[in-house]
């Protein structure tokens, strides 16, 4: 199924949770790598929920959440109990047949559990290892924990967005989580490319903070050139202008214009009715069009308040002039705009049935990632990947789940 | 030995998703080359920051940061003999970044199609702002609109408006940055016997990777995004930032166990009880009526104080450091988070380095970044053979840029 994707013969064992670590074992999935995703009964992901009742259990709701489902597709999913010694004996199995494990459990787990660097490098000599801690494996924060938001305020970035006046100000709960997955992604097909062409394996520490912050680099530029930050300018922009968000008919409807070259102010002149503007030589250049940003974007407000948000927005690009709405998150699944491009695509999966699945955000010879399978159920290919990987009898499928090393029941922890 | 040694990479158009895609490959080793535009130069050398008096078009650190490792070539793609040359160096590529814009490499000669058919294991990454085709394919972008359109920025803010747009090049940096893993999944392909791809690739849909759980929950739930406020997001608090005694401190507390934690550690756990907070969503809901509770609280101590103390409590506690202190921490400094970049106009800055930390093949941390067209005469010579009289007739008609010598 996998066979033209070109990650089809690696291997990846999946010690990740929430969502960093799943959105960089996804990405693997989608190019075609067969990701094995480990949970336990006792410690599903927690994305499945962290506060689950037998009723909960029973009612399947850990099977039901929109975000696991989202983040797991493409991978198959075991539930093995690595505090039991047959449990880590199968993950370590696992660990050499496979080419990479990525983890970001809280610091010191894998160590714990007896999954240290080492010890899987004693069974694998060749493999390749990705942490994700929040502040990195190695520094006298290495053992500090963080979620997305914390990995966000750890970098600073909240002090370059908003005005001079505004607290510093998050962007988003938690999209450290992304950030970081991105950045494990990337940093974990380095190591494979470098393992395909050499064999060498090797250990790869990322810090989600680390990662976050280059998504502010210019802060540390400005920091590092000129001794300060960035100056902070709300919703406008060291060099377009104009550049801001204005209020259009219905309630809490937001456009967004943005003049990126001085060839676009004649264009938004005409289509706000202020041809009058766009005569006057002295705005026709950006700096010119500074000294007059309150007028000029007051002209806008005027004109953004008759109109819808989208009818204002395809105006303006008709005319050449970058704008856009601030789409509500929820209503990205129906813009057409992403429809037209196939982002979005159903898929089936138990318990939750016919539901909506973001597509890579690339495409090779264009085609985008396959759907292949949907999120696992919790345990649900333990008797295909003990079995087809580690060669494992029906019988001995069925002891270990006896013995309780595997399953594909929560359990409520005591 | 780099990871990417040996892998030849020409990126040509323009922007900072490119430049970044372009950047890590770099630092992974690959020998990147950079074409630009005679005179002018990319689009990135007109962003900020720009260094305090020195000269257009060497005035942004952005672009220092952005090309550091690369070689700058400046060869004109408007005309016929600037194409032919971007196109020998293209066919000896391992992969060729194409920032030009939908359609606009296929019509110069420099597409995909008509360098496959001569080179067919070279990669092709094809990368815009809303992607090679659908309805906005010729629009104007920014990393704004990027933003604004992915539903990024519709939940930062006043309640009752506007949405706040984060500074910086944050659509953009995520679109290259996925633009590289792309282009890795292929290249990691191209080792396993794969013939050259086209990758094609939008800076939106990249972004869309913050946000896209919000659409797939609304297929389960029905529920509308909201914004509420400043540093309140749904559905959990205390995930905010208050003012310490003398800077700023990041509070998380979700789980029970870290509220408890929290609360016994700012002094208030009668607050634990207060059937009010009982819950991280109560705590969200009613985060007017708790945050004056609790800032009081948190101006008594340091943030450093606050970050240390309530880590040391398993509580996801952090300093909300200013790009100055980042500097001064030093975790920071034990990590080598920041390095030193260096370019023939703007001497030598720091600013954060790609933060990948691989045991066996090490990134390059910082480096030096060309001025336009320092390269132009040891590509055209050592690449593609010109000879010194050639390179200078190419440089009379303005076909290349040979870049300013000296200071």
């Amino acid at each position: 199924m996998n066979e033209n994707l070109p990650l089809r013969d690696v291997r990846i064992v999946d010690l990740t949770m929430g969502w960093a670590g799943p959105l960089a074992s996804r990405h693997m999935a989608d190019m075609g790598a067969e990701v094995i995703k480990i949970e336990a009964c006792s410690h599903p992901d927690w994305w499945r929920g962290y506060d689950h009742s037998s009723e909960t259990l029973a009612a399947r709701e850990h099977e039901k959440i929109p975000s696991f489902n989202m983040i797991n597709r493409n991978k198959l999913g075991v539930a093995i109990d690595l505090t039991q010694a047959d449990g880590r004996d199968l993950a370590l199995r696992l660990v050499e047949r496979a080419d990479a494990v990525i983890e970001n459990q809280a610091t010191g787990v894998m160590d714990k559990l007896g999954l240290s660097y080492e010890e899987l490098r004693a069974v694998n000599p060749e493999i390749i290892m990705l942490s994700l801690p929040a502040f990195g494996a190695e520094g006298p924060w290495s053992g500090y924990r963080g979620y997305g938001s914390t990995v966000e305020h750890g970098a600073g970035l909240p002090h370059l967005t908003g005005g001079p006046d505004d607290p510093p100000m998050m962007t988003h709960v938690a999209y450290g989580d992304a950030c970081g997955g991105m950045n494990a992604a990337a940093a974990l097909l380095v190591g494979l490319f470098h393992r395909k062409r050499t064999g060498q394996g090797q250990r790869i520490d990322l810090s989600q903070v680390e990662g976050v912050l280059q998504q502010g680099v210019h802060g540390t530029i400005a920091q590092g050139l000129n001794g300060a930050p960035p100056p902070r300018t709300g919703n406008r922009h060291p060099v377009f202008t104009p550049h801001g968000v204005f209020a259009c008919a219905e309630p809490d409807n937001w456009l967004v214009v943005a003049v990126t070259g001085d060839e676009q102010w004649p264009g938004l002149c005409q289509v706000i009715g202020r041809a009058d503007l766009g005569a006057d030589p002295a705005l026709s250049s950006a700096e010119g069009r500074r000294d007059q940003e309150d007028e000029i974007e007051a002209a806008i407000a005027v004109w953004a308040k008759t109109l819808a948000g989208d009818a204002a927005m395809q105006a303006l690009q008709d005319a050449g002039v970058a704008a856009g709405v601030a789409r509500r998150p929820s209503e990205l699944s129906q813009d057409p705009a992403y429809q037209a491009r196939g982002f979005w695509r159903d898929m089936d999966r138990e318990v939750v049935g016919v539901k909506p699945q973001p597509q890579t955000p690339w495409r090779f010879n264009g085609e985008r990632g396959p759907l292949r399978r949907p999120s696992p159920l919790l345990g649900e290919h333990n008797g295909e990947v003990l079995g087809r990987v580690l060669g494992l009898t029906a019988d001995e499928i069925a002891a270990l789940e006896g013995a309780g090393i595997i399953g594909d029941k929560p359990v409520i922890p005591a | 030995m780099s990871a990417l040694e040996g892998l030849k990479v020409v990126e040509f158009g323009e922007g900072v998703a490119l430049g970044y895609c372009g950047a890590l490959l770099a630092a992974c080793g690959a020998e990147v080359i950079k074409l630009e535009q005679p005179v002018t130069g990319d689009a990135v050398r007109r962003l900020p920051p720009f260094a305090e008096g020195v000269a257009a078009p060497e005035a942004s650190g952005l672009h220092a940061f952005l090309s550091t490792g690369k070689s700058s070539v400046a060869i004109d793609l408007n005309n016929l003999d600037g194409v032919a040359l971007a196109r020998r160096l293209a066919l000896e590529a391992d992969l060729v970044l194409d920032g030009m814009g939908p359609g606009k490499a296929d019509a110069v000669g420099l597409g995909y199609d008509a360098l496959h058919a001569q080179a067919p294991k070279m990669t092709m990454l094809a990368l815009s702002w809303f992607g090679g085709d659908g309805p906005r394919r010729d629009w104007q972008g920014s990393d704004a609109i990027a933003q604004a359109l992915a539903g990024f920025i519709y939940p930062i803010g006043q309640k009752d408006g506007p949405p706040v747009i984060p500074g910086g090049y944050f659509a953009q940096i995520t679109g290259g940055l996925t633009a590289f893993i792309a282009t890795m999944g292929a290249l990691v392909g191209g080792l396993s016997g794969d013939e050259g791809v086209l990758i094609e690739q939008s800076i939106l849909e990249a972004q869309t990777t913050y946000t896209e759980s919000a659409g797939v929950r609304f297929a389960y739930d029905g529920a509308a995004s909201v914004r509420k406020g400043v540093n309140i997001f749904t559905p959990t608090y205390p995930q905010s930032i208050y003012p310490a005694a003398d800077g700023w401190i990041g509070v998380t507390a979700l789980t029970p166990a870290q509220w408890h934690a929290c609360c016994e550690l700012i002094g208030a756990p009668e607050l634990f009880d207060d059937p009010r907070f009982i819950t991280s969503r109560l705590r969200n809901d009613r985060a007017d009526e708790l945050d004056p509770l609790l800032i009081p609280l948190f101006r008594k101590r340091t943030a450093l104080e606050w970050f240390h103390e309530a880590q040391a409590r398993r509580v996801p506690f952090a300093l909300v450091p200013t790009m100055a202190d980042l500097a001064d921490l030093d975790h920071f400094q034990a990590r080598e988070v920041l390095a030193e970049y260096q370019h023939p106009d703007l001497g030598r800055f720091t600013a954060a380095t790609i933060p990948w930390k691989l045991a066996a093949t090490p990134l390059a941390k910082g480096g030096s970044a060309p001025r336009l067209g320092q390269h132009s005469r040891e590509i055209l010579a050592g690449r593609l053979g010109l000879d010194a009289d050639q390179i200078a007739e190419l440089a009379v008609s303005g076909t290349v840029g040979l870049g300013r010598i000296g200071s």
